[in-house]
């Protein structure tokens, strides 16, 4: 389901983690490398549970990663 | 493109080729006998082999994402299966309701069809949802 009202800074925080590759993300968190694409281009909200994987891929939480702005 | 794209695309072109072939032997043949054509859509069966991941590779085949996706079109593929099954049951006895029964000629054309159908509607929703970046 997209929405427009959570944002994520997957790209950026990949870029800041020694520029992450996207396959790389995609591996660690156990995910397709399409899934990553359409997560940061902001067509897909992840569960609940991929999105703490996500954050703990990046050792922040989850509020770093994603914002919800309704 | 993901495992579920190539056997949606798979799908597609097994059903093509089923109507294609279908409806070369229609004028040739008559219904019934044309009705062998759809033994193409056997090769349905291969397509689990989309999903055999390569050796050493560490991809993942299907996710969260994919599930999700192959549920809608899975939701999509049998609300129309069922409108069209109900259709032309009802198109069935508005055409025979006079002679007071059905040709047991008919029968095998109702699976055929509705198999035709999931398929069919699955493989365009899953392509379309892709095709969305959903």
């Amino acid at each position: 389901m997209p929405s427009a009202e959570l944002k994520n800074q997957i790209r950026r925080l990949r870029f800041q983690n020694d520029e992450m590759t996207q396959e790389a993300l995609a591996t660690r968190v156990g995910v397709s490398r399409q899934t990553i694409i359409a997560l940061e281009a902001g067509k897909y909200v992840p569960s609940l549970v991929l999105a703490f994987r996500i954050a703990r891929a990046f050792a922040m939480t989850i509020e770093d990663v994603f914002q919800y702005e309704g | 493109m993901s495992y579920h794209e190539k056997q949606a695309w798979f799908n597609l072109a097994v059903v093509g080729l089923a109507m294609a072939t279908f409806f070369v032997l229609l004028p040739l043949f008559g219904v019934q006998r044309a009705l062998g054509a759809f033994g193409w859509l056997g090769l349905l069966g291969l397509s689990p082999l989309f999903y055999r991941a390569k050796k050493g590779n560490s991809q993942v085949v299907s996710d969260e994402r994919d599930y999700l996706i192959q549920s809608k079109a899975g939701l999509i593929a049998y609300s129309v299966f069922w409108m069209v099954f109900v259709g032309g049951s009802m198109g069935v006895w508005a055409l025979y309701r006079d002679h007071g029964y059905i040709s047991v000629d008919i029968l095998p054309v109702f699976p055929l069809v509705g198999w035709v159908v999931l398929t069919l509607v699955q493989s365009v929703a899953t392509l379309v949802q892709y095709g969305r970046g959903k």
